[in-house]
């Protein structure tokens, strides 16, 4: 028998450039380890990025990437696997990059239901630009900016993710690397758009976040048997629950039907000189 | 300490089964102490990333003595059993959350003798919860091995001066909020 993949396969020669402690570091080394898992061919996994410190992570994963706009991981994710469905394709970044910015391309990317696998390491804030609030911040962090806190809902993602039609939603935590090494492994087998929110802490600009590794609840959501019981988990339940909430059934979508493909052809066609 | 919650152990009926995971605890901890040296090297601490890189060399041995040991066919199966077959936490991986840039090697000593603890404790329980003598015996040595380890560390550490108090001071810090 051939040797298996190990998870140091997958990491590319380019060293990550995080502050020390932080922690995606983890996620990536959860992300080569559920690579192993599945034993997936590096040529045909794409891992697409828009901008931040999280964003940073397809250049030190050793597979195609692309470190695109600002927000934008997820159009660029969508269009890839329509185009070539063949391959594994995951969207990260972080939860400005993801829910702010491209907060729209979120709430679509739900909709649409592609099968694609979108990380979202939440740390709360905006670490690249120095500590400015983020959607997920709680209304009373005190920053520079907002120095009695935004007095600002914090946007609840996964309810969002889950009332917008994703297939598969989990919370994971960035300090537990074999249960997120699961836990990304199940989310690229499951059909459809999957999300999981990642708990992973800026040690730099919340400090206070290193609490997380004894706060995080492991394993406390569970999927849920119907969407409103998955909502209540993740709207009334502890902010700190990890775990699996919804596992859906929606046909993923692939693209438009081959036969409007061909009708759009004739258009054209029609048109042409 | 040792504060991280774990699993259970992990089922362990076969010397496959034993291998495997002593394979995989060593293995993520060399991981976890390189990416260590990384980091300290990308922020030009280049005492600790040499001080990492030779912890992370310790445990790489003892990762490759073990898959020596593999039959092949045990070797390609081990990275496609559940992560999580394992334990929750690896227990070998070191808690990553306490690097800095301007750590000393006081630190990343207690750092990597608290990821030698975790390591014996694991091999100690499992060699207790072992089926059979081949087995209990075989545990009983990855044990030792750690000991050794966790010996040399300590008494490295016992050498090793004392971080001053002011040892994180930056003279231009990130700008921390709040």
């Amino acid at each position: 028998m051939s040797e298996a993949r190990k998870p140091s396969d997958y990491k590319s020669a380019i060293k990550p450039i995080w502050c020390p402690g932080c922690g995606d570091y983890g996620v990536l080394s959860a992300i080569t380890r559920a690579f192993a898992l599945l034993q997936l061919a590096p040529e045909e996994i794409a891992v697409i990025s828009g901008i931040g410190c999280a964003a940073r992570i397809p250049a030190y994963i050793g597979a195609y990437g692309f470190h695109g706009l600002h927000g934008r991981a997820l159009p660029m994710a969508t269009g890839l696997k329509l185009a070539r469905p063949e391959l594994t394709v995951l969207a990260a970044g972080g939860d400005g990059d993801i829910y702010s910015i491209g907060g729209n391309h979120f709430l679509h990317a739900c909709r649409r239901n592609v099968d694609i696998t979108l990380l979202v390491m939440d740390n709360r804030i905006y670490g690249m630009t120095k500590g400015q609030p983020s959607p997920t911040t709680e209304p009373d962090f005190s920053t520079h900016l907002y120095p009695a806190g935004t007095h600002l809902q914090p946007l609840n993602a996964m309810a969002i993710a889950l009332i917008a039609g994703a297939n598969y939603v989990a919370r994971a935590f960035s300090g537990d690397p074999n249960g997120l090494a699961a836990e990304i492994a199940q989310a690229i087998r499951h059909p459809g758009f999957s999300v999981i929110e990642i708990l992973s802490p800026c040690v730099t600009f919340r400090p206070g976040q290193k609490a997380w590794k004894r706060q995080v609840q492991r394993g406390a959501l569970t999927p849920a048997a119907t969407l409103p019981e998955a909502l209540a988990a993740v709207t009334t339940g502890p902010q700190l629950a990890t775990g699996v909430v919804w596992k859906g059934d929606r046909p993923p979508y692939a693209g438009p039907d081959p036969a409007a493909g061909k009708k759009l052809q004739d258009l054209l066609e029609g048109f042409a000189p | 300490m040792t504060e991280r919650v774990t699993r259970p152990l992990p089922h362990v009926e076969t010397m496959e089964d034993l291998l495997t995971a002593a394979c995989l605890v060593e293995e993520a901890a060399a991981e976890c102490l390189q990416s260590l040296c990384e980091q300290m090297e990308v922020h030009h601490n280049p005492r600790m990333s040499a001080l990492f890189t030779r912890l992370a060399d310790m445990r790489a041995s003892h990762a490759a003595r073990i898959l020596a040991e593999m039959e092949p066919h045990w070797r390609a199966q081990r990275y496609r059993r559940d992560p999580r077959w394992l334990a929750d936490a690896c227990p070998g991986v070191a808690d990553m959350d306490e690097a800095h840039y301007l750590m000393q090697p006081a630190h990343g000593l207690q750092l990597a003798a608290r990821s030698a603890r975790r390591i014996h404790d694991f091999f100690s329980a499992l060699a207790a919860a072992m089926p059979d003598a081949a087995l209990e015996q075989r545990a009983v040595e990855l044990k030792a091995q750690v000991a050794a380890d966790l010996r040399a560390i300590e008494e490295e550490l016992a050498r090793t001066q004392s971080p001053r108090e002011d040892w994180s001071h930056d003279d231009d810090p990130p700008v921390i909020q709040a």
